[in-house]
């Protein structure tokens, strides 16, 4: 049987591919390696700094450091300090050596999703929790610190901090500065207070309160520009970075989850300013109908078996924009936390505000009976914080059943963009051929002022060729959004040429970045694969 | 042979989550250890987990890695305790067993790996010394054959006769290491003293295979197994007791392939039942102990309780548990054939010693096992450590023989 077949008609379950991706990284980022000898001289210096058994050059374990290992690093090496990391980036700049740091080494989101050459310097070794501040409300940690180890350790003290999308083998590092969101309790860049990073020349930075001696982590904001928002999304290119203070929050006395439900989503979207902007509730998530339907499907398959809970007809799921009877267009989760009296007051204000909106509260069991799965993994994630299955996998397993990788990824812009956005996929994508849209789900960041959407296009492949030109041709699409709708895309590009179409329409800030660039990083060692001032190769297909 | 090629699709799925490698709620939140991959532990770098085997398999498969000295030197640092199979929350595309929706064949495809490395003659000098000298001495340390059943003499033990109910395979490490023979020689008496009918084989035992096997050595698994079942069957064999859960494993789940229908249980599934029976009576005991579930007799055969239950019988035992316990317990390093061949080395990241301070941190004074492989690697890690006054490791067996009246 086929997992697809979970919610696959017979027609489509053996077409798609995941390997068509394979064949455009080999064509754009081949560079020239190191000959034997380089390389040899560089393993011995840098095994001098690390010791013998942290630097090596194996091929079998170079490729594991790519998430498509045709093309990989030509030495790997595990510091375990800061001293080592200053070491290993003098030893690179004077060789000329590329350098891609990495975290945890896991799904990697950005410069790490493959590393053409040069040296993966892995953090996984530095994976100490410094400190668990809970007068200032911070934990210090190292890069190789995961969710998992950070959540365990708060929760013996009363804290918590947001898995997010993530799961618990993954470094807090890496989605927390590297997915442009903002907003305290979700897990994006805002619960960074400060930083320490080695500049590629070895110097070490301290951004905020900890610059000086006796300043604290936790105090972002100084009399002097704030400059730890260059090592946010910057993909490794501005340096190692090799400390991190983010927020922490006490665990409340009282947890809740409304759930309303919307017509469509400006409607949606609506409610959630209204309640987020009055500070009603810190964070929010708007379901399309797609996504709800899709994630209690597989939340329940991650418990119960496929007989138990059958399979799902697939292509109302994918081509209907028109919800079936008695299902919202979008539910809006709300979770409310903090004072018994405050928890309770809030409920009745959302029950309120989206009546007015013209939506409909549902109440916590009706919404479990229709959607236990969801229920369960709600109540996992938002109320006791000790989340059994990671969010990360529902939307993998998710994709992984339309059988294909998306063409499109999600987006994140204004309310009104994002709706643009919305209809465009239904206009435009939806009603082609063998193309299926997915609306999964929304967040609101900063208080709605924007919002994430993961929205997928998909297209259901006769063949691999056909998969590899759909990737082609949209292989500028995130330049496009920024350009026709103001929205970005949620991730650093992998590919520069992609960072560099975004940025040429930027004007003044690409060209600051650049000489910020060129300034911290002459010698262009870090992360240059994914460097989008340095030379960019063609991609075949684009230009049209 | 089969190929890659064939599990080409489970391994272009592997999203290089590193799920495999690391502990899930609800363990998670109880301890400050986070893996569960004594490799990964051992080596840090990712290609030693499951995943980054996982990402070396799919580098060859697209071609861009080939069977290489390199690719053995990583590939057999695996000690095939099946945690990565137990977690791997992957298993996107094919279905291997609709119920789980578990990716079931991650140790299947790392055995794989291991025979073609071999097909393609790359294998590390001590795989190669170990599987030759099964091949040649029917053991691994390349001890005369007619020195297997030495441990039996004086013990009072006896040599199995067609019509006793059990044969009781002692294995390698019961019949030659030091360690071994005297677990094996309690258990016996043991047994003896319950009035179980069993007898051994001695110099007739040969070797049960299951390290060969999971090095990808087949073809000498095959033999190996193919004699043990005729020998097995010569004497009208039906019931077979193990001293390892590593034979258990072969003989349960493999020997089946080839014609050897035997019923097989552990020698903690015996002792339960006589337990059950009030053949063994306990005395009262003051003692805190921690059991390390084996990786065979817990992971790849779903036996957790039997051995708990034995030591629950023991009126003042207090059993406790860490945190890696059961599916999630952390491997000994010893499988795979390491209790001989120590590819994973030492150092204060060896599988062993981290487990030895795990112990020692649950509070226990003993730390319990039902292995022989295990007990090998366990037992010298409390001096290394420096720990020995605190915990001290002993086999399952060992505690009922003290324990018992």
């Amino acid at each position: 049987m086929s997992f697809r077949g979970a919610i696959l008609s017979e027609e489509y379950k053996e077409k798609g591919h995941l390997f068509s991706g394979m064949q455009i990284l080999k064509g754009v980022v081949q560079r020239k390696k190191m000959d034997d000898e380089a390389r040899k001289l560089v393993v011995k210096e840098l095994a001098e700094v690390v010791g013998p058994d942290n630097c090596t050059d194996n091929p079998a374990v170079l490729a594991s450091y790519s998430l498509f290992p045709v093309v990989t690093p030509e030495i790997a090496v595990l510091p375990e300090s800061v001293e080592q990391v200053q070491g290993i980036l003098r030893i690179a700049n004077k060789r000329h050596v590329p350098v891609t740091p990495l975290a945890s080494s896991t799904v990697s989101l950005s410069s790490g999703v493959f590393i053409p050459n040069g040296i993966a310097l892995d953090c996984s070794r530095m994976h100490r929790i410094l400190d668990i501040n809970t007068d200032e409300a911070y934990a210090l940690i190292e890069p190789g610190v995961t969710y998992g180890q950070l959540c365990s350790a708060l929760q013996a003290q009363g804290y918590w901090y947001p898995l997010g999308s993530f799961h618990y083998a993954v470094s807090v590092l890496g989605p927390t500065t590297t997915q442009n969101h903002g907003g305290r309790g979700y897990g994006g860049w805002d619960e960074v207070a400060s930083f320490e990073v080695v500049l590629p020349d070895g110097t070490v930075v301290r951004t905020g309160g900890s610059m000086a001696p006796k300043g604290s982590w936790a105090h972002q904001y100084v009399n002097f520009p704030d400059l730890h928002g260059l090592w946010l999304e910057s993909n490794g290119l501005l340096g190692v970075i090799t400390k991190l203070a983010v927020r922490i929050y006490p665990k409340a006395e009282s947890n809740q989850i409304h759930i309303a439900g919307f017509k469509d989503s400006r409607s949606a979207q609506e409610f959630v300013k209204r309640i987020c902007r009055q500070g009603v509730a810190r964070h929010q998530v708007i379901f399309w109908w797609h996504g709800l339907t899709l994630f209690n499907h597989f939340a329940l398959l991650e418990k119960h078996k496929l007989d138990e809970v059958g399979t799902l007809p697939f292509e109302w799921i994918i081509r209907g924009r028109t919800p079936p009877n008695g299902v919202h267009y979008n539910t809006v989760v709300t979770e409310l936390k903090g004072y018994r009296e405050v928890v309770e007051a809030s409920a009745g204000v959302c029950d309120r505000v989206a009546r007015e909106i013209g939506g409909e509260p549902i109440p916590w069991d009706e919404f479990g009976a229709k959607n236990p799965g969801l229920k369960s993994f709600l109540e996992e994630y938002g109320i006791k914080k000790q989340p059994q299955t990671p969010l990360v996998n529902l939307i993998t397993k998710s994709m992984g059943a339309f059988s294909t990788i998306p063409i499109i990824w999600p987006g994140i812009g204004g309310p009104e963009r994002i709706l643009e956005l919305e209809e465009y996929f239904w206009k435009e994508m939806a009603l082609k051929k063998d193309m299926g849209v997915w609306f999964a789900y929304a967040h609101p960041f900063d208080q709605g002022r924007c919002f994430f959407s993961r929205i997928y296009i998909f297209r259901f492949g006769e063949n691999q060729q056909r998969m590899l030109m759909d990737a082609l041709e949209n292989a500028d699409f995130n330049s496009r959004i920024v350009r026709e709708f103001g929205c970005f895309p949620h991730k650093p590009p992998i590919f520069n040429l992609d960072a560099k179409m975004i940025l040429d329409q930027t004007g003044g800030y690409g060209e600051l970045l650049k000489r910020i660039k060129e300034m911290i990083d002459p010698n262009n060692i870090m992360s240059p694969h994914v460097n989008p001032f340095a030379d960019v190769p063609e991609l075949p297909g684009l230009g049209k | 042979m089969a190929t890659l090629k064939e599990y080409e699709l489970e391994v272009m799925e592997c999203l290089r989550c590193k799920t495999c490698t690391s502990l899930h709620p609800p363990e998670l939140y109880q301890t400050e250890h986070q893996l569960i991959c004594p490799s990964l532990e051992r080596f840090k770098f990712f290609a030693y987990g499951a995943g980054g085997q996982m990402s070396i398999a799919k580098a060859i498969v697209l071609g861009n890695l080939d069977w290489s000295r390199e690719v053995a030197e990583v590939v057999y640092k695996c000690t095939m305790c099946g945690a990565c199979r137990e977690k791997c929350l992957g298993n996107f595309g094919r279905i291997q067993n609709p119920d789980s929706f578990k990716w079931t064949n991650l140790i299947e495809c790392f055995q794989l790996m291991r025979a073609q490395l071999i097909e393609h003659g790359h294998i590390p000098g001590k795989v190669k010394d170990f599987l030759q000298h099964i091949m040649n001495y029917g053991n691994p340390w390349a001890e005369a054959a007619d020195a297997r059943g030495e441990w039996i003499e004086g013990t009072g033990i006896r040599k199995y006769n067609p019509g006793d109910e059990y044969l009781f395979y002692v294995g390698d490490l019961g019949s030659y290491d030091p360690r071994g023979r005297r677990v094996a020689e309690t258990l016996g008496k043991l047994f003896m003293k319950c009035g179980v009918s069993v007898g051994v084989l001695g110099n007739d035992e040969g070797d049960d295979g299951n390290e060969v096997s999971f090095l990808g050595e087949e073809g000498l698994f095959e033999h190996l197994a193919r004699q043990n079942i005729e020998s097995w069957q010569r004497l009208r064999v039906k019931k077979i007791v193990t001293l390892s859960p590593h034979a258990y494993n072969a003989v349960k789940n493999d020997y089946p392939k080839f014609g050897g229908e035997f019923e097989v249980s552990h020698y903690t599934q015996i002792l339960a039942d006589l337990i059950r029976k009030g053949k063994i009576k306990f005395k009262p005991a003051n003692l805190k102990v921690t059991f390390h579930d084996p990786c065979f007799l817990g992971r790849h055969n779903g036996i957790y309780e039997t051995p708990r239950q034995v030591l629950g019988a023991i009126k003042g035992l207090n059993l406790i548990e860490m945190a890696r316990t059961r599916e999630s317990s952390f491997c000994c390093g010893g499988g795979s054939g390491n209790y001989y061949m120590d590819l994973l080395g030492g150092g204060p990241n060896s599988p062993a010693r981290v487990r030895i301070r795990e112990a020692r941190d649950s509070g226990a004074a003993i730390l319990a096992t039902a292995c022989p492989a295990c007990l090998t690697m366990l037992e010298d890690a409390p001096k290394t450590e420096g720990i020995e006054e605190k915990v001290t490791v002993k086999d399952l067996s060992e505690i009922v023989a003290e324990c018992s009246q």
